[in-house]
């Protein structure tokens, strides 16, 4: 039986010239490059492979972090596409995203790429964001608005309505 | 039980956040949190919430109805801010073409009703809208028809459909939206952004148009 690997180098454009495929192959090596040096610091090697898709990066990553959102992995790769791009809302949707899916675990990672996101997505989210750092967010808290958050209830207002009475009281029996 | 829960939102104009909106139509059964949600809706702006109120609103004595906003306030589907909103006045069919535009990260979307009447697109071309408002309302159809199985055998009570590309990933999608006695479908192209306060506009205008019967049978049933 052949087990040797195949290929898919079947048909090959005879009309592309080898200047054009060297400046389509130094494109590709500058996106890469931009991936691993612009992103969150010690976090740009971290890669996620598409899947065959009619959606692009952006809604693909959303769309698998809203269906595995306990995968890390995705979080990271989704924040760091947004902080190439410089895309300040997409950013801080996917922190949002970040903050949600672990509870009180992973601080290290939210404060990492949240120190690596900050200016990007400005003083009043970033201060937001950092108040929840240590205990990650519920779907109930408040944030400011989050275009594009997938695992975000879009709570911006007060949810301190009802209030569980603190256990003691239930407990008081009369002498 | 009557111990375990107070009132601390007086001071608060409540209102459904966008989870909150669309859990409130997502199904036909009137739960609390459903009545609840369609309650704090039913004004043509936000209101000032007391403890009576919640009774009014869940349908509920005190001690359940105070039990029942926490549980729904729990889940992140309502919020109170210090001054009143409202949604858009006007003619329906603006507000739902904003809701729908800003529900899809592509601007595709419309409204439809259980008849397969186009109310308000964006995006889509016209024939194409008409195109899914009718499919809408065969998909609502067809599920209503089976909902009890494929509760069972998809593990959800979700009532919304897809069309999928390879990736499992949905080209269009349709969400049922129970609102009174009436039904309509929320379709939407791209990415879905339900979690935006457009959805509050729409469910809010439709809620104020055509929930206020089953609201009404509500209350009165368990008061």
């Amino acid at each position: 039986m052949n087990v040797t690997p195949g290929t898919r180098d079947i048909v090959r454009r005879t009309d592309l010239s080898a200047a054009v495929a060297a400046a389509a192959a130094a494109d590709a090596s500058m996106e890469q490059w931009r991936a691993e040096h612009l992103a969150v610091p010690g976090t740009g090697r971290i890669h996620v492979e598409p899947l065959p898709s009619e959606d692009d990066v952006t809604h693909q990553l959303s769309r698998r972090v809203a269906q595995d959102p306990t995968d890390a992995r995705l979080h990271v790769a989704r924040i760091n596409h947004h902080v190439v791009r410089l895309d300040s809302d997409g950013a801080f949707a996917a922190l949002v995203d970040l903050y949600l899916a672990f509870g009180p675990s992973a601080a290290g990672l939210r404060s990492r790429l949240l120190n690596g996101a900050h200016q990007l997505i400005g003083p009043e989210r970033t201060t937001a964001l950092e108040a929840r750092t240590a205990t990650g967010l519920v779907v109930k808290d408040p944030m400011p608005v989050c275009t594009g958050s997938m695992l975000s209830a879009g709570v911006t207002g007060e949810t301190d309505i009802v209030r569980r009475r603190p256990a003691t009281h239930l407990e008081e029996v009369p002498a | 039980m009557s111990a375990e829960f107070e009132f601390v939102g007086g001071s608060l104009f409540l209102q459904p956040t966008p989870a909150g909106a669309y859990h409130a139509v997502a199904g036909p059964d009137q739960t609390p949190e459903r009545r609840l949600l369609l309650g704090t809706m039913r004004s043509h702006a936000s209101v000032r919430a007391t403890v009576d109120q919640l009774c009014i609103w869940c349908g509920q004595p005190a001690k359940s109805a105070l039990a029942t906003a926490f549980r729904v306030q729990e889940c992140g589907w309502i919020e109170g801010f210090h001054v009143p909103y409202a949604p858009p006045a006007g003619a329906l069919e603006p507000i739902a073409v904003a809701a729908v535009t800003a529900l899809s990260s592509t601007e595709h979307g419309l409204l439809a009703d259980a008849q397969g009447f186009c109310i308000a697109s964006n995006g889509f071309e016209p024939a194409q809208a008409e195109f899914l408002a009718a499919v809408s309302a065969d998909i609502a159809s067809l599920h209503e028809r089976h909902a009890a199985y494929l509760a069972d055998a998809s593990g959800t009570s979700s009532g919304a459909w897809a069309m999928v590309d390879m990736a499992g990933n949905s080209r269009v999608g349709f969400w049922p939206l129970f609102v009174g006695e009436d039904r309509f479908v929320l379709a939407l192209g791209g990415l879905p952004l339900l979690h935006r306060a457009a959805l509050v506009d729409l469910v809010w205008t439709l809620t104020a148009r055509y929930g206020t019967v089953i609201a009404d049978r509500g209350i009165a049933h368990h008061a």
